[in-house]
């Protein structure tokens, strides 16, 4: 990959200069396909979802105006594709629905060593990730990619960067909580 | 005096290791069932940091490419039909209006003899040109073989 400022490198991709637009595409490919991997089990359509960014980036290239990072903006159009692909199967918890844990009954701790090996811990949380909000989904599924700042994430979800760590805590224990009931 | 349901609030601040309020970190080191859950929360945040990072297919880039060139293509073919659509309309336009002019000024009548002298004209043109019927066939097959070679040679330049 090149040097060529991210100012640049837009401007050219403006004028229609393909090699430009390849240099965007490997800047940013790996984060996007990490992201859309994550929230898409299909690994085909992963890789279509992920185009159909890149190839929206293209497109909107002309109206972009550059008051945000270029990356900020793409992570924006990925939870945009996210969005329009997911149709979950099992309905997901709605952030109106009240946090189980002021009830919540204690958990015996023999019952957590016992119940989960790592590969099955990753398993359920998965599939707890799956139940999650879009929005908590995505913080929790881009929060731990090299790369991706809270700024991001802050830009993509439209709220405030201070809010960012708030709602990841909650998501994870939301996760936290799925999981215990399951006990 | 510092209850479950109060420490079930900060178990992941703990598990991140950011800070809490006086009193929830002795409740959760002391009571059995806290402790479990910052376990848990602990094992979690692993589990997620380590979670496998997919990488794009080796082509992924030309692939994007070679599509947002099809599409600039498809564009391109696009914005000529139409603008060829819209200069055989004006043409159609203008040849109704000599037409219709011609029509207006009386030379019909008078270009009839002259219709029927080209009407003879051609007759005799095309019995001479019936004799050379295969020559002719052949040289329309060329020419659309040509014609068509070079428009898929065109449609290979944009996919490639």
């Amino acid at each position: 990959m090149s040097d060529i400022p991210e100012r640049q490198l837009i401007e050219q991709c403006r004028h229609g200069d393909d090699e430009a637009f390849r240099e965007l595409v490997d800047r940013h490919k790996r984060l996007v396909f990490a992201l859309i991997a994550r929230s898409v089990s299909n690994p085909a359509r992963a890789e279509e979802l992920s185009q159909e960014v890149f190839l929206r980036v293209y497109r909107g290239l002309p109206y972009f105006r550059g008051e945000a990072r270029l990356s900020t903006w793409i992570f924006r159009i990925v939870t945009n594709v996210v969005s329009e692909e997911r149709k979950p199967a099992i309905r997901p918890i709605s952030l109106d629905d009240p946090l189980p844990g002021r009830d919540a009954p204690a958990i015996d701790p023999a019952i957590v060593d016992r119940a989960y090996g790592d590969l099955e811990l990753r398993d359920r949380l998965d599939k707890a990730i799956e139940q999650l909000p879009a929005s908590y989904r995505l913080l929790i599924n881009g929060h731990y990619l090299e790369g991706l700042r809270y700024e991001d994430l802050a830009h993509a979800l439209q709220i405030p960067l201070g809010t960012v760590k708030t709602h990841l805590h909650r998501a994870k224990r939301l996760l936290r909580q799925l999981l215990e009931q399951e006990l | 005096m510092t209850s479950c349901t109060d420490a079930n609030t900060f178990i992941e601040d703990l598990a991140a290791s950011d800070p809490v309020p006086e009193g929830i970190r002795e409740h959760v080191t002391a009571c059995p069932s806290c402790s479990a859950r910052l376990q848990l929360a602990m094992r979690i945040e692993t589990v997620l940091a380590t979670r496998p990072v997919a990488d794009p297919p080796a082509a992924f880039t030309n692939t994007v490419v070679s599509r947002i060139r099809n599409e600039r293509w498809r564009a391109e073919q696009m914005l000529d039909l139409g603008f060829n659509v819209f200069v055989a309309c004006g043409i159609a336009l203008i040849a109704a209006g000599v037409a219709g002019l011609v029509w207006a000024s009386g030379l019909v009548v008078f270009s009839r003899d002259v219709f029927s002298v080209l009407e003879a004209a051609t007759a005799s043109t095309l019995t001479t040109m019936a004799g050379q019927a295969r020559t002719f066939l052949f040289a329309a097959l060329l020419l659309t073989l040509a014609l068509g070679v070079w428009w898929w040679v065109e449609q290979e330049d944009v996919t490639v």
